[in-house]
């Protein structure tokens, strides 16, 4: 029965990307400009552009790593008897939810890191700015992160918590052997969900001059003049990173809801 | 078992929820406490389970003296149940009752599955201990969770209407599993709303209402009610 179901499963999603590859075949057949479809223009610098590619991976898990910790901070906030403190992290939860990334990363670059810059009395190299940029989408991430847990721990409910203490678990057996397990599962699906969001977004970390990705195409293209190839190899190099991190998300999802 | 409750009373924000609570019950192994909803019986099964502490009043169940046993100490000599079941999510029907048995009772891997898996297949189980709480019904989660609390082999079971997050038909299915520790001369505690069932299933009854137990006795009490109180209430449990 289920055997006949994964054939059926598999069977279903190569005919889906089948379907995909024709209507690829078909876009690139009626492209206006084919005949000067040159991919190979780029070749001398695809160096260039697998650098820009890994500093997108590494931009975006080093934004995973801080807005997690930034999030988690916010939570904490938002569970504070201080009202002053829980009110610090709601509005700034509303200001990141109601401005546009790019928007928020040029505000950031403009109005906080170039000032501290000045102070500091450095130069703006790509590094610098690969720094400000990656702090500032962080903090971008912050507040989606805070939602992640406060979804987590809600989602452990209060009898289980009873339940443990009545079983004679110490404080630390509960976290090691209970919610830590449990919260893990939980958070691994929207984690993934999110760093799927921050490698998209960290292509507009471009406009603030960090040597990511699409900076790096930018800089192909206007060399070799290039511009659809460049945009077509973009598209696929975003695609290799996020399209494993969606399926990783729905994998766990569905692991997760088999549970309640 | 052997209970002594001396004088026990409970607040809940200056309100009163148990009033003056004496009662000293010997040699009885399945006590059912009954009366109509909000009369404090829950909270009468946490102070006996040291879930909570009284306000006032001492409480001694078998040898533990309540106000003196740390509650650590105490939890691992008993068992409860909850109105809905509480297994953990993320683990297996056989896997939650190892944990316990192998990381509070300190038994072996070896031995804590020996325990659960004759457990559960004593307790017609033994199909579902790969399954997790998700993909089994109410009514097997529940019955789970007794088996559960009675891997520890606890001096006394407590269990909150075990049954009343149930359909009839699920209900059925675990109040069997009760009579079947009843049959196993197992030491248990119930609060429960199905009268018939605490006539099968208990050799004492405690009858309360309004924070006070009103009457208390032999199981044959729910057929000859002295009270006016309980005939009250047991007219209207059989209305239906
Ligand atoms: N944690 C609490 N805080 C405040 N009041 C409480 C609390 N727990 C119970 N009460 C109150 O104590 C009274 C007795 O509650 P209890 O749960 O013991 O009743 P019960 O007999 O078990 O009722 P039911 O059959 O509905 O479960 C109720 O009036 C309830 O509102
Ligand atoms: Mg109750």
């Amino acid at each position: 029965m289920t055997k006949i179901k994964k054939t059926n499963e598999i069977f279903s999603f190569s005919a889906a990307l089948f379907i995909f590859g024709l209507l690829v075949i078909l876009i690139i057949m009626m492209y206006p400009g084919r005949e000067n479809f040159q991919l190979d223009l780029l070749f001398p610098w695809s160096n260039i552009i697998v650098k820009g590619w890994i500093i997108t991976i590494i931009v975006s898990i080093i934004s995973l790593v801080i807005s997690i910790i930034l999030g988690f901070l916010l939570y904490l906030l938002s569970k504070s008897k201080i009202l002053v403190f829980k009110y610090l992290g709601t509005i700034f939860g509303e200001v990141v939810f109601g401005s546009p990334l790019v928007v928020f990363l040029i505000v950031i670059y403009y109005f906080i890191g170039t000032p501290i810059n000045q102070y500091l009395g450095l130069s703006s190299t790509p590094i610098n700015r690969l720094i400000i940029g990656t702090i500032a989408l962080s903090l971008y991430m912050a507040p989606y992160m805070k939602n992640v847990f406060q979804g987590a721990m809600e989602s452990i409910d209060d009898m289980q918590y009873q339940a443990m203490t009545v079983f004679g678990f110490t404080t630390y057996q509960k976290y090691r052997y209970i919610i830590i397990p449990q919260l893990l599962k939980i958070l691994i699906p929207p984690l993934a969900g999110n760093l799927t969001f921050i490698v998209k977004g960290s292509s507009l970390l471009n406009f603030i001059g960090v040597p990511e990705l699409y900076n790096q195409i930018t800089t192909a293209q206007s060399n070799t003049y290039a511009v659809v190839e460049g945009y077509l190899v973009m598209f696929v190099m975003y695609l290799i990173i996020t399209i494993p991190l969606i399926r990783i998300t729905t994998y766990f999802e569905k692991k997760v809801s088999a549970w309640s | 078992m052997e209970l002594k409750l001396k004088n026990v009373c409970k607040k809940y924000d200056d309100k009163d929820i148990l009033i003056d609570i004496n009662a000293h019950i010997k040699d009885r192994s399945a006590i059912a406490i009954i009366g109509p909803s909000g009369a404090g019986k829950s909270t009468l099964l946490r102070l006996l389970s040291l879930i909570e502490t009284p306000d006032c009043g001492r409480i001694c169940v078998n040898d533990n003296h309540l106000s003196e046993i740390s509650p650590e100490e105490y939890y691992k000599k008993i068992g409860f149940v909850f109105q809905t079941h509480t297994l953990f999510p993320h683990l297996t029907v056989l896997r939650n009752i190892t944990l316990i048995l192998e990381k509070v009772h300190n038994k072996t891997v070896v031995e804590a599955k020996k325990i659960a898996l004759d457990l559960l297949e004593h307790f017609e189980l033994t199909e579902h201990i790969h399954k997790r709480a998700g993909q089994l019904s109410g009514g097997q989660s529940q019955r789970v969770s007794i088996v559960r609390s009675l891997a520890i082999s606890p001096e006394v079971l407590f269990l909150d209407e075990p049954t009343s997050s149930l359909d009839p038909v699920l209900t059925q299915e675990v109040l069997k599993t009760i009579i079947k520790l009843k049959l196993d001369n197992m030491n248990f505690v119930i609060v429960t709303h199905e009268i018939l069932f605490a006539k099968k299933a208990a050799d004492y009854i405690i009858f309360m209402e309004e924070g006070r137990i009103v009457e208390m006795g032999d199981v044959s009490i729910l057929d000859d009610p002295k009270t006016w109180e309980l005939k009250q209430f047991l007219s209207n449990v059989f209305l239906w």
